[in-house]
């Protein structure tokens, strides 16, 4: 046993010794899964990588060797296997739960951040740490995510204009929007998603919006659907569904830009980048097309809920042969005086592949033509709001991102948010898991879209039961006493 | 030429018009992502991203691809080593075991191939065949695009029943002639099943060609990868849903002009193979010349 | 295709052996006739012995609970827990339902899946014209090299319940509101047909090569005969390709469990569930839950039991009907 893991160990360092020598850098192998690279498995052009290598290596002192994973759908496959097999991976993202997925293979980080990671510390506030520890306080990992408000409902700006309407901040004065609308044009519709639509409607109806919700009568954390008007929610949804406000499909399978491009959507419930970044691209064929993010009310309060910050993490794999040099590298990366850092690794490098347009605002013009795709960029959004972008298809979005996405001020905060669940050991309890959520997605579905009678509520309130919710409800009480100390 | 009655006349055109028909289905499809692949940003802005005929020739998209053209022109030479050296292997593993499986008098032949069957039900799964590519050091190597699909049971078992199909009164007049084995086996056996040899082969160049999965787990270097992942790391960020939840920090949406021009360039070379396989459909006379 | 023929037998053996260890002798010296064959064989046996049979030991996965990074180390350390996995299989409250949902689209699937390749080979051996004959046969293969991302693409977008192609053809000539991709009823409609589609083409190959290596003289012979083209297809082809035709429904009916995972992963959503869960989605969105690996080796050895016991029906139902099957 212990033989086994000191010869992967050696294998490891047979591997990784030579080009460390030869290159007086330490060398660190990074799977870089971070979502940055999706559209670009193959990879930089490989002269052009090696020369941003050389010159990270020359600027932070480790030499990062990058791998792309294979596409986005078996990235999570792949990097398992890769944590299993004889090739060396130091540093990863956290994908699916979390890092506590990941608690076998990875390394507390603590004391490497105390003395390696000053930049890192500073720059991630605080309270975004503290999902990041174990039952014993050690950090696990660097966060990758933060809290937002990505779920908003938008409505045409221009079409209101036109009809001589003020952005609503109602739930009636949106429907009262959406019949003007159709009025003014019989093909004008909402769209949004099965997800979205929780995230962006269930606060006006319900306490906690769409969060998990606590019992006043046991003190037992339940789920969303549980939670005194839920039905309230299903029904008002199904007479918009009924009354024909909804893109038919939107419960179901669509293409987001083409959608946007027939111009006749008037109101969209969801992702914040199917406006930002769709627009620009469809602008040219919907004339004056403008979105007005609204923040809307009703007697419950916001409609819309705030995305709490979750468990995915970087984090440092027990491979690693030198895990305090993937924290220089990471520190280098978030260094907080200066953004050519984080720009190095997102663009190349400076002067040549991307330079600043205007330094003292840090506006950046990147030159893509190099074909340099971003093998190094670690993001964090704390670090990616410090600078903007001279483009005119993304500058909207990038804004955004600085701005409206991170003011949670209009939504509701999830009742349990930022408590940090082990998701993992949920699913080990919990067997009927996959079942109790399937039942939620496929049931309100069914009800708001009317295929199955209200009447029938009840009904699956018992299936919920059969599927075994009290488990679920147990295993998450648990929790949340043991982390809030409730 | 025979001639046809007048209800073979009228199936006839009947069969004709169903294959039109079939033909304009299978077409038609594929003419609209040729078509996308040469629509302007402004034109899908106006006309969206599935028209049957671009109004105006953009080449916009194949710019942007063969601007990269070191990254695509490595991955294709990838994939054509799969095809080229991956097809060789498999085909050469392939006829030799079905060849002796296809033996009806081989004492175990019905034990081997049980052997071989139960591989096509059971499978230790993802982890152990992971596990194993990696201990015989296979990964990151091209080879490990080859061996670990040497033989595809499905494949070898349907070219043995195509040999046993052959009339064996040619190889008994042949070994009554005194060849031996490995000569009916060169002279006899595959000039006879050159349709299913090509077939086969054909098979498994297209599986090559179209792999992507064993690519994806087992190399982890850029320059090692097929066309296919990157054709495919481009098309799932648009039609797996919710995927954009990874990051916030997102592009826009490729352009459906470039994913269409993707998929043409990673489509259309493989169909040149199609012609040289064909001559052994067409020539599937042999039987009787050799006969005669 | 059943000829009677005996291939030429060593002479020497029949003769002068006693009962008792002749057989054993008698096999050992048909075995060394035959040498040249094994030695043929053994490449191949070789492969699927190392990268089959081998990690085939990893079924135990499906009996404990392993984490994946682990290696070789965490398969074997990590700890029994017997008919777990498959007891939470089999006690979902969808477990019938996945089921059925898996049986009756692979049904589908093979009921006007299988036959149309066959008809479509049927069809192309009439035509006359080569150049056409060629031209509908490779681009009938075009499909088969749209991936299913594509496929579904194109689907997603023809489908739309507005602004959809087809829709839009099909609501103004029936005045009826088509709403496909939402619709149950019509849901399994969809991927049978676009798994029709993609398949067909491709899947003809192997019965055209089949009908290439029929004897020309038989079709003469016919001719002479005064046979027309009906009884030509019906009393030559068919029967000749008819063991084509058996073994590929064997592996269709093996592969009864497997009903298109990819084309439906990317097809269906919450409002068909209930017509288009099936078992491998049902696995991929668990997995979704958690790295649930050996959930997954669970389910897979179930298919692959069945699919074992599928198989070996289909194949004695072949031997029955005097074909050659699998064995």
């Amino acid at each position: 046993m212990r033989k086994t893991r000191l010869a992967v160990l050696l294998l490891v360092l047979i591997l990784v010794l030579p080009t460390a020598i030869a290159q007086d850098e330490p060398v660190i192998y990074i799977f870089n899964n971070s979502g940055t690279l999706q559209f670009d498995a193959g990879g930089s052009d490989p002269d052009v990588l090696q020369r941003v290598q050389d010159h990270i290596a020359e600027q932070s002192g480790v030499r990062p060797v990058t791998i792309v994973p294979g596409g986005a759908a078996s990235a999570t496959e792949q990097l398992n296997l890769l944590l299993g097999s004889s090739d060396p991976v130091d540093l990863f993202q956290a994908p699916g739960n979390g890092w506590h997925d990941y608690a076998m293979a990875i390394i507390p980080i603590t004391d490497l951040l105390a003395e390696h990671g000053q930049n890192i510390m500073q720059v991630i506030p605080e309270q975004q740490w503290d999902i990041m520890r174990n039952a014993d306080g050690e950090i696990m990992g660097i966060p990758r995510s933060t809290p937002t408000s990505p779920y908003i409902t938008w409505v045409r700006q221009d079409w209101l204009d036109e009809l001589g309407l003020d952005v609503p901040t109602t739930w009636d004065e949106l429907e009262a929007t959406i019949e003007a609308f159709q009025a003014h044009n019989p093909e004008a519709m909402i769209a949004t998603r099965p997800q979205d639509v929780r995230w962006t409607t269930l606060g006006g109806f319900t306490p906690n919006g769409f969060s998990n919700w606590q019992d006043p009568d046991d003190g037992m954390v339940k789920p969303w659907v549980m939670q005194p008007g839920v039905l309230d929610w299903v029904t008002e949804l199904n007479s918009w569904w009924e009354a024909g406000y909804f893109f038919p499909d939107t419960f179901t399978r669509f293409d987001a830009p083409e959608l946007f491009r027939t111009c006749n959507l008037g109101v969209w419930m969801g992702w914040y980048s199917r406006i930002t970044l769709i627009t620009p691209q469809i602008e040219s064929g919907c004339e004056g097309i403008a979105w007005a993010r609204t923040s809307i009310t009703t007697d419950m309060g916001y409609i819309a809920t705030a995305r709490p910050q979750n468990a995915s993490a970087y984090v440092v794999t027990r491979k690693a042969a030198n895990p305090a040099a993937v924290i220089q590298f990471m520190d280098w990366v978030y260094s907080a005086d200066t953004t050519d850092n984080q720009l190095t690794a997102r663009y190349g490098i400076k002067g040549e592949m991307w330079d600043y347009l205007d330094e003292e605002n840090r506006v950046v013009g990147p030159d893509l033509s190099f074909g340099y795709v971003s093998e190094y960029m670690l993001p964090n959004l704390n670090i990616e709001i410090r600078y903007s972008l001279d483009d005119p298809s993304r500058a909207w979005h990038v804004e955004y991102l600085g701005g409206q996405l991170i003011d949670l001020g209009d939504a509701k905060w999830p009742f349990d948010g930022g408590v940090a669940y082990n998701l993992s050991r949920v699913a080990d309890e919990v067997p009927t898991l996959g079942d109790i959520t399937r039942l939620l997605d496929e049931q309100t579905i069914l009800f708001i879209t009317g295929q199955r009678p209200l009447d029938q509520w009840d009904d699956f309130m018992n299936d919920l039961q059969r599927a075994g919710v009290d488990d679920w409800t147990n295993a998450i009480t648990a929790q949340y006493n043991e982390l809030t100390g409730g | 030429m025979l001639k046809l009655s007048r209800n073979e006349k009228i199936a006839h055109a009947i069969i004709y018009f169903l294959l039109i028909a079939l033909t304009l289905a299978f077409l038609i499809p594929f003419i609209i992502v040729f078509s996308t692949s040469f629509i302007s940003d402004a034109e899908f802005a106006r006309r969206g991203g599935y028209v049957l005929y671009p109004e105006a020739f953009s080449s916009g998209a194949y710019d942007i691809l063969f601007g990269r053209s070191k990254v695509i022109l490595n991955a294709y030479g990838v994939t054509l080593f799969r095809v080229i050296v991956g097809t060789g292997f498999n085909l050469a593993f392939t006829i030799t075991m079905a060849y002796a499986l296809a033996k009806k008098d081989l004492p175990g032949r019905v034990p081997l191939t049980i052997f071989v069957f139960i591989t096509m039900v059971f499978s230790g799964g993802l982890i152990p065949r992971f596990l194993l590519v990696d201990a015989l050091g296979l990964r990151n190597t091209l080879w490990s695009m080859v061996f670990p699909g040497l033989i595809n049971a499905w494949n070898m078992l349907i070219m043995r029943n195509f040999f046993m199909s052959l009339p064996e009164e040619l190889f008994d007049a042949a070994i009554v002639d005194g060849a031996s084995p490995p000569t009916v086996l060169l002279r006899i056996v595959l000039p006879l099943s050159m349709p299913v040899i090509a077939t086969i082969g054909l098979f498994y160049a297209v599986w090559h060609w179209n792999s992507w999965f064993d690519a994806a787990i087992y190399i982890d270097r850029s320059n090692l990868k097929p066309m296919q992942i990157i054709l495919r790391s481009l098309l799932e960020t648009t039609n797996m849903q919710g995927l954009e939840e990874l990051a916030f920090i997102e592009d826009p949406p490729p352009a459906a002009s470039l994913r269409s021009a993707l998929i043409i360039v990673s489509t259309v070379p493989v169909l040149f193979i199609y012609p040289f396989v064909q001559r052994y459909f067409v020539k599937g006379i042999m039987i009787g010349s050799i006969k005669g | 295709m059943s000829r009677e023929s005996r291939i030429a037998m060593p002479r020497t053996i029949s003769s002068a052996e006693t009962a008792k260890d002749g057989r054993y002798r008698r096999l050992l010296k048909r075995m060394w006739f035959y040498r040249f064959y094994y030695l043929l064989a053994l490449p191949g046996i070789l492969y699927f012995v190392i990268f089959h049979y081998l990690p085939m030991i990893g079924i135990v996965i499906a009996f404990k609970d392993i984490s994946p990074f682990g290696g070789v180390v965490g398969i074997i350390e990590a700890p029994w827990v017997g008919f777990k996995h498959f007891n939470r299989f089999f006690n979902s409250i969808f477990f019938w339902d996945v089921i059925e949902n898996t049986v009756v689209i692979s049904g589908l699937k093979i009921i006007f899946g299988f036959p149309a390749p066959i008809i479509f080979a049927l069809m192309l051996n009439e035509v006359t014209r080569l150049k056409f004959k060629r031209f509908v046969q490779t681009v009938s293969y075009l499909p088969h090299f749209i991936s299913w991302v594509v496929t579904t693409g194109l689907i997603t977008a023809l489908l739309a319940t507005s602004g959809g192609l087809v829709t839009e053809i099909l609501n103004n000539m029936t005045g009826e509101r088509w709403t496909f991709l939402t619709n149950p009823d019509q849901f399994r409609g969809i991927l049978t047909l676009s798994h029709v589609w993609k398949t067909v083409g491709w899947s003809s190959i192997l019965y055209l090569a089949a009908m290439a290596a029929i004897d020309p003289a038989l079709y003469e012979a016919a001719a002479i005969d005064g046979a027309n083209r009906f009884q030509m297809a019906r009393y030559i082809t068919i029967p000749s390709i008819a063991f084509v035709i058996t073994i590929l429904f064997i592996f269709e009916i093996g592969n009864l469990l497997d009903a298109g995972f990819e084309q439906i992963l990317l097809l269906y959503s919450p409002a068909v569930y209930s017509v288009s869960d099936i078992i491998d989605t049902y696995v991929y969105r668990e997995g979704l839950l958690g790295l649930k690996y050996s959930f997954a080796a669970a389910v897979g050895l179930f298919k692959g039991v069945m699919a074992f016991l599928f198989l070996i029906a289909a194949n004695t139902l072949a031997n029955r009907l005097g074909q050659p099957g699998l064995w």
